[in-house]
């Protein structure tokens, strides 16, 4: 995997790494940031440090090692007080970044989103009003428990099962 | 039937418990639901364990996915929103555009050909209206003798009476000069002591006589004709008012 003359990995490599990785380590370090610039940020940094030191991975290893340089990366620009806590919100709008701008993306990303749509309305009432709540009407679970006049733990509850359902019917809709 | 052991079902019974759990604190997580103290220990495990941050990256992936939806259904609205709005103004734009420069040219003298007459008909409504208000509030005139009965009065004697009153304001010496004779004749017999002043006034009165005679035949010949012809026809008037000229 490296190039044995100079210690670097060769960058044929290291794009098929990225091809493969990217996307998902895109998606932990937003979540780590919130921030999807900064999530961009932070996989360039990653993918850098690949191609200068990746020759220390362990093959077997390499995508834990992508990970784990990209959360420290991550951790480094949240302390430089560049995070501006832009929530998730902001990037599902479409504005950290052109992740989306190809054609291609565009059709994957409609696809994504019908897909979502319809796994939503296959919930059970009470998950999806829950869901509803949580994600699009950013209240807090015990916002959520009042209004309903439910236990805290009624609500958990809903969210996680519907969370597994969600997960589940379009892990099963993408293989 | 399935065969199963109870360690078996233990186990993954815990594993699932596990798991579910793992899910549960990252999508607390992304969600920012943790407190600062639970997000510090979490972020203890991510830095070592791969699985944990398999998880996060899921569960980023569901919730971004989620608000997509979200976005998307703004999104459809937004653009029908627009399309309202885009066609709102097409049609107030076909409203006001002109539809071509000749027809327009002559669709706008029709109109002003139409606000000209319009315009026209008013002011001279407006002049009659506000004639009729004014004749009451002028007072008699010409006009109004001839309409309000003068008809009745004789007309050559009123014509005549103007015209000595005329005479009289042109020649204030000769009125002047009547005066003094009046005077004079009024003046006491009895004022002067001797005779002689009676026999000086009898003189004056014959010669004042003479004089106004005179006068009067200077009138005479002053009075122009056609006023005369008009007195006469004037005399030729029936009582009504209606000349027996002009019913031959």
């Amino acid at each position: 995997m490296t190039t044995a003359d100079q210690g670097r990995i060769d960058p044929a490599v290291v794009t098929a790494l990225y091809e493969c990785y990217a996307e998902e380590l895109r998606l932990f370090l937003t979540g780590v940031l919130r921030n999807a610039d900064l999530a961009d940020e932070a996989l360039q940094n990653t993918f850098a440090k690949a191609v200068e030191s990746g020759h220390t991975a362990r093959e077997e290893s390499v995508k834990g090692w992508l990970f784990q340089v990209g959360f420290r990366e991550a951790i480094l620009l949240r302390r430089r007080g560049q995070v501006h806590d832009r929530s998730l919100r902001a990037m599902a709008r479409g504005e950290g970044g052109d992740e989306f701008g190809a054609p291609d993306d565009r059709l994957l990303r409609s696809e994504m989103v019908e897909q979502v749509r319809r796994a939503l309305t296959e919930l059970p009432a009470d998950q999806r009003q829950v869901v509803e709540m949580r994600i699009y009407e950013d209240k807090t679970f015990a916002a959520i428990a009042e209004e309903l006049s439910a236990p805290l733990g009624t609500i958990l509850t809903r969210m996680r099962l519907a969370l597994k359902r969600l997960s589940r019917r379009l892990g099963s809709d993408q293989g | 039937m399935i065969d199963m052991n109870n360690d078996d079902f233990t186990s993954r019974a815990v594993s699932d418990t596990a798991e579910n759990d793992r899910d549960w604190s990252a999508l607390r997580y992304v969600l920012g639901e943790m407190s600062p103290a639970e997000a510090d220990a979490f972020e203890e495990i991510l830095a070592t364990d791969q699985g944990a941050r398999e998880l996060v990256a899921r569960s980023t992936g569901l919730v971004t996915n989620l608000w997509e939806v979200a976005a998307d259904a703004a999104t459809a609205a937004d653009s029908r929103n627009a399309s309202v709005a885009v066609g709102m103004v097409e049609v107030a734009a076909d409203r006001v555009r002109p539809a071509d420069s000749a027809e327009f040219v002559r669709r706008r003298s029709e109109r002003f050909r139409g606000w000209a007459i319009t315009g026209l008909v008013a002011a001279i409504c407006c002049c009659v209206a506000i004639g009729i208000c004014l004749i009451p509030l002028a007072g008699p005139t010409g006009l109004e003798d001839i309409y309000s009965g003068d008809l009745t009065d004789n007309g050559a004697g009123h014509l005549v009476a103007i015209w000595s009153q005329r005479l009289a304001d042109l020649a204030p010496e000769t009125a002047t000069t009547e005066s003094a004779a009046s005077e004079r004749s009024e003046l006491p017999l009895t004022s002067e002591p001797d005779g002689s002043r009676v026999a000086t006034t009898t003189e004056n009165a014959a010669a004042d006589s003479a004089a106004v005679e005179d006068q009067m035949a200077a009138d005479d010949a002053d009075v122009p004709d056609w006023m005369v012809a008009a007195v006469e026809v004037g005399e030729g008037r029936k009582p009504d008012g209606s000349s027996s000229l002009w019913e031959n």
